[in-house]
C-alpha cells in the first residue's frame, strides 16, 4: 500500500512539472498601465491563436481588479504593483476588460488579429520608437555641435 | 460605487453565507451544536485580517502567481474536504462516534473558515483601498448593509427550502454541498488556467448570452454550482468527473454503512 501511495506521489510531481513546464515556454509580452483609474492603451492588439503573457501596472493608490467576462480572467493588482496573467490562444475578434473596482471608468479592449496583422503593428510600434530615439539623440548632437 | 459595493460583497460574501447555511444545517441534523461555527467565525475573521495584510507580498510570490497558487491550492483542500465530510455523514441515520463526530467537526471548522478566509480578504481589499477616498465610506456602508440584508435573506430561504425538499429528496444537503465545493474547484481550475499552469485551450461555449456571469442571476448560479459562463473542455471534464466522484463517494459510503449495520444486527440477533 506504501508502495502505491509512493507511486501515487511521484505521478503527481512529474504530472505538475510537466505542467509547469507550460509556464516556462517564451510567451508573446504585452503591457498595459492603470493610470487614474484609465487602462492605457485602452485597446491591445495579441496575435490570435497564441498564448500571450499581460503584464499589468497599476500606478493607482488604490487597489484594482482586472476582470474580464469574454476572457474569463480575474486578478487584484495592488497599487503601485504589477501583475501577471496569461490570456488566449483566442481567435480573432474583440474581447472586452475592465476594472472591477472602477468599472465605469477602467475600460478596454483586447483585440485579437491575425497574426501577421499583430506583427506588423507591434514593428510598427517598434519603428516609431526607434524613429523617437533617433531624433531625440540627433537633436542631442545639434546641441552639443552648437555648444562646441 | 455603491452598487458596486453591493455587488462585489454579494460576490464575495454570498458563497461564505451559503457554505455556512449548508453546514450548519448538515450538522444539526447530526444532532451537533452552533460551537464549532463560532469557532470557525472567530479564526476566519483573524485570517482574513492577517492574509490582508500579508496579500501584497504573498502576490508577489512565485512570479507574481503567489495569489493563484495560494487560492487554487485552498479550493482543491476544500473539495477534498467536502469529500470526507460526506463520507462521514453516511446518508443512512446512524448514531456517529466520539471520534467521527470530532472529523465532522473538523472538517466543517475547515470548509468555514477557508471559504470566509479567501473570500473575506478579497472584499476587505476592496473596502479598506477605497475607505479613505473622498465620500465613499457612506456609499461603502450602504453597500455593506445591502449585501448583507440580500444575504441574510437569501441564506435563510435557503435553509428553509432545504428543510421543506428534504421530504422529497433526502440527498438536497449533501446535493448542495457537492455542487457547491465543485464550483470552488472549478475556481480553482481558472485560476490556473490564468497563470499557465493548466492549458487554456479555446473556450467551449459563451452563454453569457443567455445568463452573463456577471448579473445578479449568474452571481448566484456561480456560488451555488460553478456556473461558468465560458469554460474550456479541460473545466467540463473536471467538473463533471468531480461530481460523479463525489456522487459515487455517497453511494459507496451508505452501502458499507447499510451492510455494516445489517452484520450489526445480525449478530446481536445471534
Amino acid at each position: 500500500m506504501s508502495l502505491f501511495y509512493v507511486k501515487l506521489m511521484q505521478s503527481v510531481i512529474v504530472f505538475f512539472a510537466l505542467l509547469s513546464f507550460a509556464s516556462l515556454a517564451n510567451r508573446p509580452e504585452f503591457e498595459v498601465e492603470l493610470k487614474n483609474h484609465l487602462f492605457y492603451p485602452a485597446e491591445i492588439e495579441i496575435p490570435a491563436n497564441t498564448k500571450v503573457k499581460l503584464v499589468i501596472y497599476n500606478r493607482d493608490t488604490t487597489p484594482e481588479e482586472f476582470d474580464s467576462f469574454d476572457l474569463n480572467r480575474e486578478k487584484v493588482i495592488f497599487p503601485q504593483k504589477k501583475s501577471v496573467i496569461f490570456i488566449g490562444p483566442l481567435p480573432p475578434g474583440r474581447y472586452k476588460f475592465f476594472g472591477e473596482f472602477n468599472p465605469n471608468s477602467a475600460q478596454g479592449t483586447i483585440i485579437v488579429v491575425p497574426k501577421k496583422s499583430a506583427i506588423d503593428t507591434n514593428i510598427e510600434t517598434l519603428a516609431l520608437a526607434y524613429n523617437a530615439s533617433l531624433a531625440a539623440n540627433s537633436l542631442l548632437l545639434k546641441e552639443v555641435l552648437h555648444v562646441n | 460605487m455603491l452598487i458596486n459595493t453591493v455587488i462585489l460583497f454579494l460576490r464575495d460574501a454570498l458563497p461564505i453565507f451559503v457554505i455556512s447555511i449548508i453546514l450548519i444545517s448538515m450538522l444539526k441534523q447530526q444532532g451537533i451544536k452552533l460551537r464549532w461555527y463560532y469557532l470557525a467565525l472567530l479564526t476566519s475573521v483573524m485570517l482574513s485580517l492577517i492574509l490582508l495584510n500579508t496579500m501584497d507580498e504573498v502576490a508577489h510570490t512565485l512570479d507574481d502567481t503567489g495569489r493563484e497558487w495560494l487560492y487554487a491550492c485552498l479550493y482543491i483542500v476544500c473539495y477534498f474536504v467536502s469529500l470526507l465530510l460526506l463520507s462521514q455523514l453516511a446518508i443512512v441515520k446512524r448514531p456517529l462516534s466520539a471520534l467521527k463526530l470530532t472529523l465532522v467537526r473538523l472538517c466543517a471548522v475547515a470548509l468555514t473558515v477557508i471559504v470566509m478566509t479567501l473570500n473575506g480578504a478579497n472584499f476587505l481589499i476592496y473596502i479598506t483601498g477605497f475607505w479613505h477616498q473622498n465620500n465613499a465610506s457612506n456609499a461603502l456602508v450602504a453597500g455593506v448593509t445591502l449585501g448583507v440584508g440580500i444575504c441574510a435573506s437569501i441564506a435563510v430561504l435557503l435553509y428553509f427550502l432545504m428543510a421543506f425538499i428534504e421530504r422529497y429528496c433526502r440527498l438536497i444537503r449533501e446535493a448542495l454541498l457537492i455542487v457547491f465545493s465543485v464550483g470552488l474547484l472549478m475556481k480553482a481550475t481558472k485560476l490556473l488556467i490564468q497563470i499557465d499552469v493548466l492549458p487554456g485551450n479555446r473556450l467551449l461555449w459563451d452563454s453569457n448570452y443567455l445568463i452573463t456571469e456577471n448579473s445578479e442571476l449568474g452571481q448566484l448560479f456561480t456560488v451555488f454550482f460553478g456556473y461558468d459562463a465560458t469554460p474550456t473542455l479541460l473545466q467540463l471534464l473536471l467538473y463533471i468527473s468531480a461530481i460523479v466522484i463525489a456522487f459515487a463517494l455517497i453511494f459507496v459510503s451508505s452501502t458499507l454503512s447499510k451492510s455494516t449495520r445489517t452484520i450489526v444486527s445480525h449478530k446481536e440477533m445471534v
